[in-house]
């Protein structure tokens, strides 16, 4: 299992298209991922999942992946955040 | 567009034209096979803009591009040689069988045209009841007006199936059109009864009014011919060179060989069956009745119309109460599906067919419209016309005159009240066994739905199908999602669904369920419904960056609602002064989970009325 905790910098928050792109990017690997923020902990791979935890600007989230290809699910993930929702 | 730059690049980051074996593409997305999966730079790819998502899986390798990928598939085709393997339609992955296939094409190519046939087909049933009646009289010009409104489709069959033909192989359809249409150009109709040659070679020119066949090869040879030789001439001579080498190339060989081809073969068939009548009337009987349908499907039946005529001329022909049968049987194939289906349009498709049928014989909307979409009546069909067929041939039922079988032609035949009970027990037989068996294969009707990826639709589906109807959180105008501004919706990356303009600031729900999202903006609403689905409504365009900003959520995370509860205010006004769009996508979010999400065809709902339909 690896994690990592990011800070989201976009004004908009984790919304629809960013939501979209992680949950994309998350299914493209066989591990599990999850998102978890304000203590609540959803399947990534859900966009009515990651949408729920309203994840707003300023938040702090922790990905966690496991499975066979958990490093580069992270690493995919961290890509997407960085490029779209800031570190 | 600036899809080469796109098409380019893309082709460059799979590894060079040398890495594709192929390429196909879908409603979304651009399937590659690639040699070497290594040689792909995925990140590049998925980064770039104009590509949504890259994803490998099932061997491919997929670039997610939205509902435009067409044009770009066109413009990678244009600047690297990638083969298809054939059709440029490869929207249903599902193979099928042989069969499957060539009834799929025909009937596909019918389809478009089966309206104009079917109204065509109840004109002319109506000019003839009102002749028969003498309220008409056939020289009169009214009548020859409204005869030539009620014969044009069928005489100029060929420029139709040209155009619609043409259309589904992917080749130019107004080029297929024209190919059509040269068979019926006056010239050359003018050399039907002296012969001509081309280049030399003696032509016999046929008849091609209301033929079908030869157009049928004519077109499928222009479609792979027109796919080749543009891979060769250079883009911008294509626009006239590519139409004016496929005339030039296939309208005289359809002259010479596929036209004379298509007679040879139809001619063929009389002979075989003129060889069996006189042998047997309760086999051949039994053959014609079930025979009769294909023959016209193909457009062949035309090769029995001289054997007939001679025959009637000698006395009287058994061959037409035979295929009476197969007419009868086919209008009743189209009575029992009027009775027995509770689809307000197909029981419309099903009544407007059976008129032409029964009055006038006329019985290709029913062939094209509702026999070749429901294959299983096809079974029927055949069991019918063989019964009726037999009847008739064993009871040596006779035509005394040329008339297309329908009910105002009984008087054609002798004995009347013989022939009577061959196209009764026809007409019930087929009747009787739709009302018993049904006329839909078990997976529900593929026209139906909006589901346009290559997800395989299983033929036989299991018997557990569930279907969950979705209402509508809006009242407002429908629109396709394709036709969302924001890609991520529009490509489906989201999920299937559809989006609303709406024309009230009111949002409800759209099903009994459970209140999962709420935005903290109040633009986006997340319903998960008691059977399982997820439901995303997500009120305008962008519409996060207005932070609620006229947005008044009035539940809850977590609260329970049912259909029609309200969920969000906003107000409209503001909002579109603001400068946002207010289309809302209503997106299933676990998509996936189902075997066919569809939507209605209605362009205009209320809240609460039914609006997608989703099946496990």
């Amino acid at each position: 299992m690896k994690e990592q905790t990011f800070t989201i910098t976009a004004d908009t928050g984790v919304h629809a298209r960013p939501a979209t792109l992680l949950v994309n990017k998350a299914g493209q690997f066989e591990s599990e991922v999850e998102v978890s923020y304000n203590g609540k902990n959803v399947n990534l791979k859900s966009i009515m999942g990651v949408m729920s935890l309203g994840i707003p600007k300023g938040a702090e989230i922790k990905v966690t992946a496991t499975g066979s290809d958990e490093e580069e699910a992270l690493k995919g993930v961290e890509e997407v955040i960085t490029e779209h929702l800031g570190e | 567009m600036a899809y080469e730059k796109l098409a380019k690049q893309i082709v460059d980051n799979v590894g060079g034209e040398e890495n594709i074996a192929s390429l196909v593409h879908c409603a979304t997305r651009l399937r590659f096979t690639l040699d070497d999966h290594g040689k792909a730079n995925k990140e590049t790819l998925e980064n770039m803009d104009g590509i949504l998502n890259v994803v490998e899986s099932g061997g491919q390798f997929q670039v997610i591009i939205g509902s435009h990928v067409s044009e770009v598939y066109k413009e990678i085709s244009n600047v690297a040689n990638v083969g298809d393997g054939g059709n440029k339609e490869t929207f249903n992955k599902q193979k099928g069988s042989i069969m499957n296939q060539i009834f799929d094409v025909i009937s596909r190519t019918f389809s478009p045209i089966i309206p104009a046939l079917a109204g065509a087909g109840m004109l002319k049933a109506l000019l003839a009841l009102l002749t028969m009646i003498g309220w008409l009289s056939e020289e009169s010009g009214t009548y020859l007006v409204l005869s030539a409104a009620a014969n044009a489709i069928f005489y100029f069959l060929p420029i139709f199936i040209g155009i619609t033909l043409s259309s589904r192989l992917g080749a130019n359809p107004y080029v297929g059109g024209t190919i059509g249409a040269a068979l019926l150009e006056p010239n050359l109709t003018g050399l039907i009864e002296t012969g001509s040659s081309f280049l030399g070679i003696p032509a016999i020119v046929v008849d091609y009014s209301s033929t079908v066949f030869p157009v049928f090869i004519a077109v499928c040879i222009f479609a792979l011919f027109e796919k080749a030789i543009k891979k060769v001439i250079h883009k911008d001579l294509q626009l006239f060179l590519v139409p004016m080498l496929s005339l030039i190339v296939i309208v005289p060989l359809t002259v010479l060989i596929f036209g004379p081809f298509g007679t040879y073969v139809g001619e063929g068939i009389a002979t075989v069956i003129e060889f069996l009548a006189d042998k047997s009337g309760l086999l051949t009987g039994a053959v014609m009745g079930a025979a009769w349908t294909f023959l016209t499907l193909l457009g062949l039946h035309w090769g029995l119309v001289p054997i007939i005529l001679q025959n009637i001329s000698a006395g009287g022909d058994p061959l037409l109460p035979m295929i009476s049968a197969a007419v009868f049987a086919q209008v009743g194939v189209a009575t029992g599906i009027f009775f027995r289906s509770r689809d307000k349009k197909v029981k419309t498709l099903a009544g407007s067919t059976m008129l032409p049928g029964l009055f006038a014989g006329v019985t290709e909307p029913i062939l094209y419209g509702i026999i070749l979409r429901y294959r299983k009546t096809l079974v029927i069909l055949v069991i019918a016309g063989v019964i009726g067929g037999a009847i008739n041939g064993v009871l040596g039922s006779q035509a005394m005159s040329f008339a297309f079988p329908s009910l105002l032609a009984i008087p054609a035949n002798t004995p009347i009240i013989l022939y009577c009970i061959g196209i009764l027990v026809s007409f019930v037989v087929a009747v009787v066994l739709i009302m018993i068996f049904g006329y839909e294969t078990k997976a529900a009707d593929k026209e139906k739905t909006v589901d346009k990826e290559e997800e395989t639709v299983q033929e036989d589906a299991e018997p557990l199908v569930r279907k969950e109807t979705v209402g509508s959180p809006l009242t407002g105008d429908v629109k396709p999602l394709s036709e969302v501004s924001d890609a991520a919706f529009a490509s489906e990356a989201m999920g299937k669904g559809i989006a609303i303009e709406p024309t009230i600031g009111e949002a409800v729900s759209p099903v009994d369920g459970k209140v999962t999202v709420v935005f903290p903006t109040g633009h986006a609403i997340g319903i998960t419904s008691d059977s399982g689905a997820e439901i995303l409504i997500h009120i305008g365009i962008n519409t996060v960056q207005l932070d609620g900003k006229h947005y008044t959520p009035l539940v809850e995370v977590g609260d329970v609602v049912k259909r029609g509860d309200k969920l969000v205010n906003f107000d409209i006004k503001e909002i579109k002064e603001a400068g946002y769009e207010l289309t809302t996508p209503v997106i299933i979010t676990n998509t996936d989970r189902y075997l066919e999400i569809a939507a209605t065809e209605k362009q205009s709902i209320e809240a609460k009325e039914d609006l997608l339909t989703l099946v496990i």
